[in-house]
């Protein structure tokens, strides 16, 4: 083994800090030294004994080992690594071109893979440039990229544009293996017009996945709209029905104190009045009250949420003083938001002995408070293990909860949230500060 | 001395609550006395805004005036932000809540409970007297977070760590109950904080009263509420000291 067999396996390296860079995964130092370390031992080992193919492909796995391990996540451990790999044949292609004109006298592609000198230059502007990429696009990324619609996106969709990228990018690999690209400008343009292609068809599918995700919640918003009216309407009728038993009542007394029979009059109070009176009792006051709620889809989800808590014997209560229009956020972010909190509160509740959820919208000069309190049974739970990703107190596959919202209210820098228990109950409380749009951005 | 103000519409009420307050200040030998006992909430606001003590509040909730008690109890507070405010109401069920985070009221008193009403306000006005009596002469520290346009104070003793937020600005603050988040930049608290808080790793502060115990080999440490945080191998040093 010549010491080039050593220098050459540091492509490895570069892979892993550029692959890091891209999902900007939070690992100790330490622990990323020692898999770089371990990724370069294997790839230098594999390089030397079992020819470029083998080895690269033990590359790709191990990358894409390393995400898993840190991230847990597939579908974003296999985008990374194809990512890096991306990046790392665009700037190892342009970084060997500037090279080139670098070392005009000396033969730079015949000579590169046995001068260290010539190499390791090689190495460095690779590096930079790929550090760079790497650093851009996961800004991009972050900023742009809402994850939760990757989410949303259709299996199919997905399985297509990944076969696509895997498709393209393992045939401008193989042809970099087998050298074609080295000196041949025309071969870094097929890449760049690859690399845009894929941009377009990324952001056209993202597009589509983003208006059906929008389409879906709105149809989803409908439907608790009507459920909303239904339940006014069935207020209505009872409050007609009321209305007319009310009338009866006072010709009926009017009846008894024409003909002075007070005795009549008293039976006919206790058997009719008195019952009649605990009858207003039982209007649903929640329906009266979210008419001061002007967001239509907030509306909507209260009802179908808090008429499902009752129907699971959890009282709730909702406690809207003023009108509350809340404009800094999105309807989409907001009913999600609530969505979840109510969900949790309600889950929670049930499993007390007197359950109960109370929801108040609090407004205050260009601030809003949302607060939604519910009965917990047990009051020993890690509030910060409850945001954590894929959390549950229900066991798994339910973690669509707390960090959700955390990763909504990512693009809501005007939104804080306070969690307490206290006193057998569970308290999230919303802070919304209602600044203007403009200053929003 | 702590000033009393009542405010309710109906005069029967009005007279039987201020009765009740009284007959307290005199059997539990107060430092207080009832400034104005009125029907008309503007009259409490006249009285209020150049008063330099702070007060008790009786407010009723429903009063028969352009403002209610909730709208009265809110600018009563732009003058007198450390005051007691306490409603009376009949439902207080229906909104306790805006009670609680509208004007951190401290209490609410229910009109319909007739046996326990001089009780109740007795409690109230004990409860307001010994907060008062502690905020003077507590030497607690405690930390102010801007949570949103709503300053929290948290007793230092009470915060196990702090951390950032995977959301830029945010700094979020653990304690045992509660988790807040709030605007800030974790490298500017730890300068304002005292000495029991150390910075352990560049996203995390940490209150060594509470630490539990310290995973050297894995660079860990553990903290009360089974809480974990990493220690960047700088900190670790300073950590012993």
């Amino acid at each position: 083994m010549g010491y080039m067999d050593l220098i050459r396996p540091l492509y490895a390296v570069i892979f892993c800090i550029v692959s890091k860079n891209i999902c900007d995964i939070k690992v100790s130092g330490v622990r990323f030294i020692i898999w770089s370390f371990s990724i370069y031992t294997i790839f230098a080992f594999t390089s030397y004994y079992m020819g470029e193919i083998a080895c690269s492909i033990a590359l790709l796995i191990l990358i894409a080992v390393m995400h898993y391990v840190f991230s847990s996540k597939t579908f974003s451990s296999i985008i990374c690594t194809l990512l890096t790999m991306i990046i790392m044949i665009i700037t190892n292609s342009v970084s060997s071109h500037v090279l080139n004109y670098a070392f005009s006298n000396a033969d730079f592609y015949q000579n590169v893979n046995s001068s260290p000198e010539m190499f390791l230059s090689l190495l460095f502007m690779n590096l930079l440039f790929a550090y760079l990429l790497s650093k851009l696009i996961s800004v991009i990324i972050s900023r742009k990229i809402k994850i939760k619609y990757l989410y949303a996106t259709k299996k199919s969709t997905v399985v297509l544009l990944l076969s696509a990228v895997i498709l393209i990018f393992l045939f401008i690999y193989i042809t970099s293996l087998l050298g074609h690209a080295q000196g041949n400008p025309t071969m870094i343009f097929i890449y760049i017009a690859f690399l845009v292609f894929l941009m377009i068809l990324i952001y056209f599918i993202y597009n589509a996945t983003e208006k059906e995700f929008a389409l879906k919640s709105n149809e989803l918003e409908l439907r608790r709209l009507e459920v909303y009216t239904e339940n006014v309407e069935a207020m209505y009728n009872d409050i007609r029905s009321i209305r007319h038993d009310y009338a009866n009542i006072i010709t009926s007394m009017a009846g008894y104190f024409q003909d002075n029979d007070l005795d009549g009059l008293k039976e006919y109070f206790h058997k009719e009045i008195a019952p009649f009176a605990g009858r207003t009792e039982t209007l649903n006051k929640n329906l009266l009250v979210l008419s001061k709620l002007k967001n239509p889809g907030l509306k909507g989800i209260l009802s179908v949420k808090l008429i499902r808590a009752q129907e699971n014997n959890v009282a709730s209560v909702i406690d809207i003083r003023e009108d509350i229009y809340i404009k800094s956020l999105d309807a989409l972010s907001l009913n999600r938001i609530m969505g979840i909190l109510l969900d949790n509160a309600c889950e929670a509740a049930v499993e007390c002995e007197n359950p109960f959820i109370h929801v108040a919208f609090i407004k205050k000069e260009e601030a809003i408070t949302i607060a939604v309190v519910n009965s917990i049974k047990d009051e020993d739970i890690n509030i910060r293990a409850i945001f954590k990703k894929g959390f549950s107190t229900k066991g798994e596959n339910r973690g669509f909860g707390l960090d959700n919202i955390v990763c909504i209210l990512g693009k809501y820098p005007n939104v804080m949230i306070d969690t307490e228990i206290e006193d057998g109950q569970f308290r999230q409380i919303l802070h919304i500060e209602e600044i203007n749009e403009g200053e929003l951005c | 001395m702590l000033n009393i103000y009542i405010c309710e519409d109906d005069k029967k009420q009005l007279e039987r609550i201020k009765n009740a307050v009284e007959n307290t200040i005199l059997i539990e030998e107060l430092d207080m006395k009832v400034s104005l006992a009125t029907t008309d909430p503007f009259e409490i606001l006249k009285n209020v805004e150049f008063e330099t003590n702070s007060g008790i509040y009786f407010l009723d909730v429903e009063l028969n005036s352009t403002i209610d008690g909730i709208e009265l109890a809110a600018r009563i507070r732009n003058f007198d932000p450390r005051g007691f405010i306490a409603f009376v109401t009949t439902h207080p069920e229906l909104s306790y809540l805006t009670f609680k985070y509208k004007v951190e009221a401290l209490d609410y008193i229910v009109k319909t409970d007739n046996d326990n009403l001089e009780a109740n306000i007795r409690n109230c006005i004990l409860n307001a007297n010994k907060k008062f009596l502690n905020t003077k002469k507590s030497m607690k520290k405690y930390f102010y977070a801007k949570c949103g346009q709503k300053v929290l104070h948290v007793p230092y003793e009470d915060i196990v760590f702090f951390e950032t937020s995977s959301i830029p600005h945010k700094v979020i603050a653990n304690t045992i109950k509660r988790r807040i988040e709030f605007y800030g930049h974790i490298g500017q608290i730890v300068q304002e904080l005292d000495d029991r808080f150390y910075q352990c790793h560049k996203s995390y502060v940490i209150n060594r009263d509470h630490i539990t115990m310290v995973d050297k080999k894995n660079r860990e440490i553990h903290l009360a509420g089974d809480n974990m945080c990493i220690v960047s191998v700088r900190a670790i040093k300073g950590l012993y000291e």
